[in-house]
C-alpha cells in the first residue's frame, strides 16, 4: 500500500457538532408536547360538555326507552296473594252512580273481615264529611276490620300561601284506620309512570305512601305504620324516587267486582289472607296512568299501579336510581378511559375499545338492574364516547395537517441539492397541501433518480450498505465486478459474503478485511478505512469505507468503494524493480572498484587510490541517499511502537567511530521515561543519524554535540545541537530541500566539502513528514545550529 | 580453513581471495552457483562466502539448495551491494549465518569471518561467569561488574546480555531471542524484547564508546558488536 500501514485505532462514531446546517430532532417532541395539550383540551371541553348536557339536558329519552324495553324483557310473576276489588262498570250499574254512600263501603269493610282478608288498602278519598251518620258507619267498620290503610291526597300548593296541605280522610275514618298513606303519582317527562316519590317534609319525616302503608301492614311494621306524619301544612319535597318492576301491562292481577265482593256473591276462600286493594277502575272515573308495561293506547288504573307497587315492595324488588353524582361518575369514567387509551395505544386498538365499552356500559346497566335493582342511566355515557371519537380525530388531524405543511414549507425553502423551479403554491388550504406533498414526493423521486445515476457515473464499484452491511445499492460498476465473484444479485448480500469473493487463499483469513468487518460491526470506522487485496485474476482492488449520516447525524449506513488499482500497482512495482536494479548496478561497480584498490592498490599511486576511493565512495552514497529518499517517499514503512531514545543511542553509536575520528564528543542525553512513537524505526533512526551526521560534518575537532530526546504532552522531540559554524539565516528555510548543500567551510577548497549530494536532509523532512511530524531548525551563526524533529507521542 | 567464495566479480573475489589467504585459510572460487553446488556433494568446506547478485543462479537459490541438503550447519556468508534492511532480513531468514553490505571493509570482513569460523568450531559450555572486555558477569548473584562497578540486572536481563555477548557479532532474530529466554511466556512480545534490550543498554552502558554497542538488525533482531572490530576476535575467544 502506498499509505504508512499504521495499526488502525477504532473510533467510535462521533456524531457531528450541531451545526446551523443540522437540524436538532426536536421536531418530534414538539410534536407530542402539542399533541399532550391537545389532549388535554379534548379531555376537559367533553367532560366540560357531558357535566353541562347532564344538567341542562340529560338524555332522559333515551334512557327511558332502554329502560322500558329491559323492563319488558322479563316482567315479574305477579303475586296472587294481591288482589283487587274494583269498583268497575257492573258494580256502578249495581250499585248506582258515583259516589256511594259511604255505608256502602262500610259494609264492605265488613264482608272483607269476615272473609278475612290480610290487609285493606282503601284508595277511595273520603276527605270531605257527608253524612255523619254513614262516615260514622264506615269508620265503625273500619275500626272492626282493623287492617285497613286508608288513602289521603296532597293538595301543592296548599291554600292561604302554605306550600302544600296534606288533606286525611274524614276524621272519624282518619282515627279508625289502621294507617293513613298519600295516593300521590307522578309520572315521568314523557307521561309514563315508573315510579313513586319518596314524600317527605323536608325535615326527614317520611309521607306514607298507601301501598307503603298496606306493606308495613302485612309485615306487621308497626313502627312504620305508627310513625310520626309530617305537619299538615308543610312542604312536599320528593328527593328520591323508588322505580317499580311492572309485573305486566293492566289486568296483571286478580281483579273482583265491588259488588259481587259487597253482595256476598264472592266464596270467603277467595278473600282469606289476601291483601285487598280496593279502588276505582270504571271507565272515565278515577286517574289512568300510562306504563312501561302498558301499550300505546290501555293504560293502568291507580289501584293497579298500587298493585305493583304493593308486590314490588313485599318481594323486595324496587329499583333505586343511582344518585346524581354516581351517575355523572358512570357517564365520564369512559370518556377518561377511553382518552387514555387514545393517548397510548394505537388506532386499531382504539376502535376496539371503544366497542367494547359501549357495549360495557350497557352491560354494566344490564347488570346493575338485574343482579343489583340499581338503576345506571346509559346513554350519557354513550353520547360521551361517541362525541370522543370525532373530536379526538378532528384534532389530530388538524395537528398532523399543520405539522406536515410546516415540514413541507421548510423543506421547500431549504436549499435543494437540485436545482428547480418553485410554482408558488396557491389555492384552498387542502389543495396546498396536496401541491405541497407532491412536490416533496417528486423531489424525493428525483434524488433518488440523482444518487442511483451519480452512483453509476462513478468510475469505481461503490456499494451502500445498512448498518449491518447488508448492500442497499450497488452502482453499475459494482454488479460488474461482483457478477464474476458473487452468484446473484447483490441487493440484500451481507458485505463480508462480497469480501470472501475476495479470499484468493482460504486458508489466510484476510486480516484487513476481518478488521473491517469487526470495525463495522462495531459501529466504528477505522481511522484510516482503507484495505488492499488481489484478486486472482491480478486485479488490485483498494477499498474504502465510510459511513453515511442522517441530517441528526446518525448513523445509517456504510459506502464501500471498490478502487481498481491495478495499473498504479503495477507501475509502482516497476518503479520499484527500477530502483532495486538501480542500487545493485550503481553501487556493484563502484564497490569492485574499492575491492580492486583494496586489493591491487599498491600498484598505483597512493595519492591517486585515495583520490579514487574518495570518488567511489562518494558516488555510492549519492547512490544510497537517492534510494534512501526515493523510499521514503513511496516506499512501504515497517511500523512499530518504539523508544525514540533507542533509536538516537543507536544513531549516536552508529557515528561514533566518525565522531571519535574527530575528537568530537557526543553527549546523550535521554529521558528515563520512554518515549514511545510509532512509525519506521529504520527509516527515522537513518534521520537522526543523518542529522548527528551533518552535526559532526560540519563542526570543528574537539567539539561538542548534545544528542537529546524529550517529550512534551502530546509529542516526542529529539534535538541535535553542535558547536559548529552555524547557517546563515538566508539559508535555513532552503535547508530541507533537495540538493542543497550547505557553503564549504570558508578558505577551504570546493572539493574538500563534505560529500553528499544534500539529499540528506531532505531524507529526514520527507520522513518525519509522513510519520506526522516535523523539522526543526535553529542557529547562530558562528555559535552552533539546532536540529530537531517532532514526532507525536504513542500514548499507553 | 576451506573456504568457498561464489561471485561473478572478479574484483570481489580476488579481494575475498587475498584476504583469507592473508589469514591463512585456503580459498577456492566459483562464478556460478551451479559449479558450487556440483562442487559442495563431493568436496567439504568450512565457511561459504556467497554474492547475491549473480546471473543465471541467485546467491539466495543457492543459499536455500545448500542449506535443504546435508550442509545445514554449513556456516555461510552472504556479500551483497544490496544495502536495503528487507534485503538483509531476506538473506537472514534464507539462511545466511551473517551479512556484509558491499563495499567491503577488510577489517570487518575478517572479524566477521574469524567470527563464524570459532563459534563453528566451539561448542560452548554453560558458564557461571565470563568476561568480556569490561564486563565479567556472575550468573548466581545476576550481577555483572563494568569496569570494577556491580550492576545488578534481572534474570531476563542477565540472560539476555549473556546470550547477546555469547553471539558477538551474530545476529539474532527476535524470535529466536524471545524463545530462548521468555519460552512460551504469553508476556513474551516484541515490545518486552526492544524495553530489555534498551535496559541492559542503558544499565550496562553498552555504548560505542565503552566497546560494545547495541545494533538493531532492522525488522530482524539485535546484533552485539564490538565497537573495535579488531577487538572482535578477542571477545570471541572469551566466550568460548
Amino acid at each position: 500500500m502506498n499509505k504508512p500501514d499504521h495499526p488502525v485505532p477504532a473510533q467510535p462514531l462521533e456524531q457531528p457538532t450541531p451545526g446551523s446546517a443540522v437540524r436538532e430532532p426536536v421536531e418530534f417532541s414538539f410534536q407530542s408536547r402539542r399533541m399532550l395539550v391537545e389532549w388535554w383540551a379534548v379531555l376537559i371541553a367533553a367532560t366540560v360538555a357531558i357535566l353541562a348536557i347532564s344538567f341542562l339536558s340529560p338524555p332522559v329519552r333515551a334512557d327511558n326507552l332502554f329502560y322500558d324495553f329491559v323492563l319488558r324483557l322479563n316482567p315479574p310473576r305477579p303475586s296472587q296473594r294481591i288482589l283487587i276489588v274494583a269498583i268497575d262498570n257492573p258494580s256502578l250499574a249495581e250499585l248506582g252512580r258515583w259516589p256511594w254512600k259511604r255505608d256502602v263501603h262500610a259494609r264492605l269493610m265488613d264482608e272483607l273481615r269476615e272473609a278475612g282478608a290480610a290487609a285493606v288498602g282503601f284508595d277511595v278519598l273520603v276527605p270531605e264529611a257527608a253524612d255523619p251518620a254513614a262516615d260514622q258507619a264506615l269508620a265503625e267498620a273500619i275500626r272492626r276490620n282493623g287492617r285497613v290503610i286508608v288513602a289521603s291526597y296532597i293538595e301543592v300548593p296548599g291554600p292561604n300561601g302554605a306550600p302544600a296541605l296534606r288533606v286525611p280522610p274524614v276524621l272519624p275514618v282518619a282515627k279508625a284506620a289502621r294507617g293513613i298513606g298519600h295516593v300521590t303519582t307522578r309520572p315521568d317527562r314523557d307521561g309514563v309512570v315508573r315510579g313513586i316519590d319518596m314524600l317527605t317534609d323536608g325535615q326527614g319525616v317520611r309521607d306514607l305512601h298507601l301501598s307503603e302503608g298496606v306493606a308495613a301492614l302485612v309485615q306487621g311494621d308497626t313502627a312504620r305504620l305508627d310513625a310520626p306524619k309530617p305537619a299538615p301544612e308543610a312542604p312536599v319535597y320528593a328527593p328520591s324516587r323508588n322505580l317499580i318492576p311492572f309485573a305486566g301491562p293492566s289486568g296483571s292481577y286478580a281483579q273482583l267486582s265491588y259488588a259481587d265482593v259487597l253482595n256476598g256473591r264472592v266464596p270467603d276462600d277467595l278473600l282469606r289472607d289476601r291483601i285487598v286493594l280496593v279502588g276505582m277502575t270504571a271507565a272515565g272515573m278515577g286517574d289512568r296512568f300510562s306504563t312501561p308495561m302498558s301499550g300505546t293506547l290501555e293504560t293502568m288504573a291507580g289501584v293497579e299501579l298500587h298493585a305493583n307497587y304493593v308486590d314490588s315492595l313485599l318481594a323486595d324488588r324496587m329499583i333505586h336510581p343511582v344518585p346524581p353524582w354516581a351517575w355523572l361518575l358512570y357517564s365520564l369514567t369512559p370518556v377518561w378511559m377511553l382518552m387514555m387509551s387514545l393517548l397510548f395505544l394505537g388506532p386499531r386498538i382504539n376502535l376496539w375499545l371503544g366497542v367494547g365499552l359501549g357495549i360495557g356500559i350497557f352491560l354494566v346497566t344490564l347488570l346493575g338492574l338485574a343482579l343489583f335493582r340499581v338503576w345506571l342511566p346509559p346513554a350519557m355515557a354513550m353520547i360521551a364516547i361517541g362525541l370522543i371519537y370525532p373530536l379526538w380525530g378532528w384534532r389530530r388531524l388538524d395537528l398532523a395537517s399543520r405539522y406536515m405543511v410546516a415540514e413541507l414549507r421548510e423543506l421547500r425553502a431549504e436549499q435543494d441539492v437540485l436545482p428547480r423551479v418553485r410554482e408558488p403554491v396557491q389555492g384552498d388550504p387542502v389543495e396546498k397541501q396536496i401541491m405541497l406533498m407532491h412536490e416533496a414526493i417528486r423531489d424525493v423521486r428525483d434524488l433518488r433518480q440523482f444518487i442511483a445515476q451519480s452512483l453509476d457515473s462513478l468510475p469505481d464499484a461503490a456499494v451502500v450498505t445498512d448498518l449491518d452491511g447488508k448492500v442497499l445499492i450497488a452502482n453499475d460498476a459494482a454488479d460488474e465486478l461482483f457478477s464474476r465473484l458473487v452468484p446473484g444479485t447483490l441487493l440484500g448480500q451481507p458485505l463480508a459474503e462480497l469480501f470472501r469473493g475476495f479470499d484468493t487463499d482460504p486458508r489466510l483469513p484476510d486480516r484487513r478485511a476481518v478488521e473491517l468487518l469487526a470495525a463495522m460491526r462495531a459501529r466504528a470506522i477505522p481511522e484510516d478505512g482503507g484495505y488492499e487485496t488481489r484478486l486472482a485474476d491480478g486485479t488490485s482492488l483498494e477499498i474504502r469505507l465510510a459511513f453515511f449520516t442522517d441530517a441528526q447525524g446518525r448513523p445509517l449506513g456504510w459506502i464501500v468503494r471498490f478502487a481498481d488499482i491495478t495499473e498504479l500497482r503495477a507501475s509502482e512495482r516497476q518503479r520499484e524493480d527500477a530502483l532495486r536494479l538501480l542500487t545493485h548496478d550503481m553501487r556493484a561497480p563502484q564497490a569492485s572498484i574499492l575491492a580492486v584498490l583494496e586489493s591491487e592498490g599498491a600498484k598505483v599511486p597512493p595519492e591517486l587510490a585515495r583520490r579514487l576511493e574518495r570518488y567511489a565512495h562518494q558516488t555510492l552514497s549519492l547512490a544510497d541517499d537517492f534510494v534512501h529518499l526515493a523510499r521514503a517517499e513511496s516506499g512501504r514503512f515497517v511500523v512499530e511502537t518504539f523508544n525514540l531514545s533507542d533509536a538516537l543511542l543507536d544513531a549516536v553509536d552508529d557515528l561514533w567511530p566518525l565522531a571519535d575520528a574527530k575528537r568530537i564528543r557526543i553527549v546523550s542525553d535521554v529521558p528515563d521515561d520512554e518515549a514511545m512513537v510509532t512509525g519506521d524505526r529504520a527509516l527515522l533512526t537513518r534521520a537522526i543519524t543523518n542529522l548527528i551526521g551533518n552535526a559532526i560534518k560540519y563542526s570543528d575537532e574537539r567539539t561538542r554535540i548534545q544528542a537529546r530526546v524529550r517529550t512534551t504532552a502530546t509529542t516526542a522531540i529529539c534535538e541535535i545541537e553542535d558547536q559548529g559554524r552555524g547557517i546563515a539565516p538566508d539559508d535555513l528555510g532552503k535547508l530541507f530541500e533537495p540538493f542543497q548543500r550547505l557553503a564549504p567551510p570558508e578558505g577551504a577548497p570546493a572539493a574538500s566539502a563534505a560529500p553528499g549530494a544534500g539529499l540528506g536532509l531532505a531524507f529526514v523532512r520527507t520522513v518525519v513528514e509522513r510519520h506526522r511530524g516535523r523539522v526543526m531548525v535553529s542557529s547562530v551563526e558562528g555559535q552552533g545550529s539546532t536540529f530537531g524533529i517532532e514526532l507525536p507521542l504513542e500514548r499507553g | 580453513m576451506r573456504c568457498a567464495v561464489l561471485d561473478d566479480d572478479k574484483a570481489q573475489t580476488e579481494l575475498v581471495g587475498k584476504l583469507l589467504a592473508d589469514a591463512g585459510h585456503h580459498c577456492e572460487v566459483f562464478h556460478q552457483g551451479r559449479t558450487l553446488i556440483n562442487r559442495l556433494r563431493q568436496d567439504t568446506f568450512d565457511l561459504l562466502i556467497i554474492d547475491w547478485n549473480m546471473p543465471s543462479m541467485s546467491g539466495i537459490e543457492v543459499l536455500e539448495t545448500v542449506r535443504q541438503g546435508q550442509h545445514a550447519n554449513l556456516p555461510i556468508l552472504m556479500i551483497t551491494s544490496r544495502a536495503d534492511d528487507e534485503d538483509v532480513v531476506t538473506g537472514l531468514a534464507a539462511g545466511a549465518d551473517d551479512y556484509i553490505v558491499k563495499p567491503l571493509n577488510s577489517v570487518i570482513f575478517m572479524a566477521r569471518v574469524d567470527a563464524m569460523l570459532r563459534r563453528a568450531q566451539l561448542n560452548r559450555p554453560q558458564k557461571s561467569a565470563a568476561t568480556w572486555g569490561a564486563y565479567s558477569f556472575d550468573v548466581p548473584t545476576e550481577t555483572v561488574t563494568v569496569h570494577g562497578e556491580a550492576v545488578k540486572l534481572t534474570a531476563k536481563e542477565l540472560a539476555l546480555a549473556m546470550m547477546l555477548f555469547e553471539n558477538m557479532s551474530r545476529p539474532l532474530s527476535r524470535s529466536y531471542l524471545l524463545e530462548s529466554i521468555w519460552g512460551q511466556s504469553p508476556e513474551a512480545e516484541t515490545r518486552t524484547l526492544d524495553a530489555h534490550v534498551s535496559r541492559i543498554r542503558s544499565k550496562l552502558n553498552l555504548r560505542a564508546e565503552n566497546g560494545f554497542r547495541v545494533l538493531p538488525v532492522y525488522s530482524y533482531g539485535y546484533r552485539l558488536e564490538p565497537t573495535n572490530v579488531m577487538g572482535v576476535a578477542e571477545a570471541i575467544e572469551d566466550a568460548a
